[in-house]
């Protein structure tokens, strides 16, 4: 088992490696994650300083059984920061690190 | 003159028909929606889960500029491509049948996306059937993922 921290963006559910965040809390001076309205005020806060901002409160869970993207998705990963998926009890989470929110800006 | 196609799996994507070699299709699932993927290509309609693996869904109207139909699709076709299993949305999937080559330049002509990754084309049950070749495709998609 791993811990995560779960996290919305554009409707789509991430699972951030746990030993990249230092805490979660209330907030509205992190980066917007895409498609999250400007009044998102979750913040989590990552150890390499950076702070994601996000409409639904982080949630940090245990979940097993990662596996690597498909090798056709390699590169759209490596290039958005996805380092690869897991299920959970609401389907397929994409699993990201550090580098999810610049590789996914707009 | 291209040769008899043997062994080619039917299904329909948007309005298209193609056909695949059925030794290369893995199997053939109820469709079930993938989970999509941020900033993806558009030919990338996600991800599924099939008995433990994940494979990525691979929607040929986009990748092949093929005119979409407004049904939804009905069946996942998992095919090997390259070595690595993808699922292939369809709208219909018919039968496996050996395909007798027709001159389709005609039907060819105006979809030079589709025209490059036709092995040959067919005329089966009063329609064009592209007989897709698969090491064409496998790399036009990787190229454009």
């Amino acid at each position: 088992m791993s811990a995560f921290v779960l996290l919305r963006a554009e409707a789509h559910r991430l699972a951030l490696v746990a030993t990249h965040v230092d805490c979660f809390d209330r907030g509205s001076d992190g980066q917007l994650l895409p498609g999250e309205p400007e009044d998102a005020s979750w913040v989590v806060a990552l150890h390499d300083g950076q702070r994601w901002r996000t409409r639904e409160r982080p949630v940090l869970t245990e979940l097993e059984g990662v596996q690597s993207l498909p090798p056709m998705l390699a590169h759209w990963g490596e290039s958005l920061g996805v380092e690869g998926c897991v299920g959970s009890k609401d389907g397929l989470l994409l699993v990201v690190g550090p580098g999810f929110a610049r590789g996914s800006a707009p | 003159m291209p040769s008899l196609a043997r062994g080619m799996l039917r299904f329909r994507c948007g309005r298209a028909w193609l056909g695949w070699p059925a030794a290369e299709v893995r199997e053939i699932l109820s469709y079930h929606p993938p989970t999509p993927l941020p900033r993806a290509p558009s030919h990338i309609a996600g991800l599924v889960a099939l008995d433990g693996r994940v494979v990525t869904v691979l929607d040929l109207v986009p990748l092949l500029e093929l005119d979409s139909d407004p049904a939804a699709p009905v069946r996942l076709v998992v095919v090997d491509l390259g070595g690595e299993a993808v699922a292939v949305p369809a709208q219909e999937v018919s039968g496996v049948q050996d395909v007798t080559p027709t001159d389709g330049a005609d039907a060819l002509h105006g979809n030079p996306v589709l025209s490059s990754v036709t092995a040959q084309v067919g005329f089966v049950h009063d329609t064009w059937l592209w007989c897709i070749d698969t090491s064409r495709l496998n790399r036009l998609a990787r190229e454009r993922t």
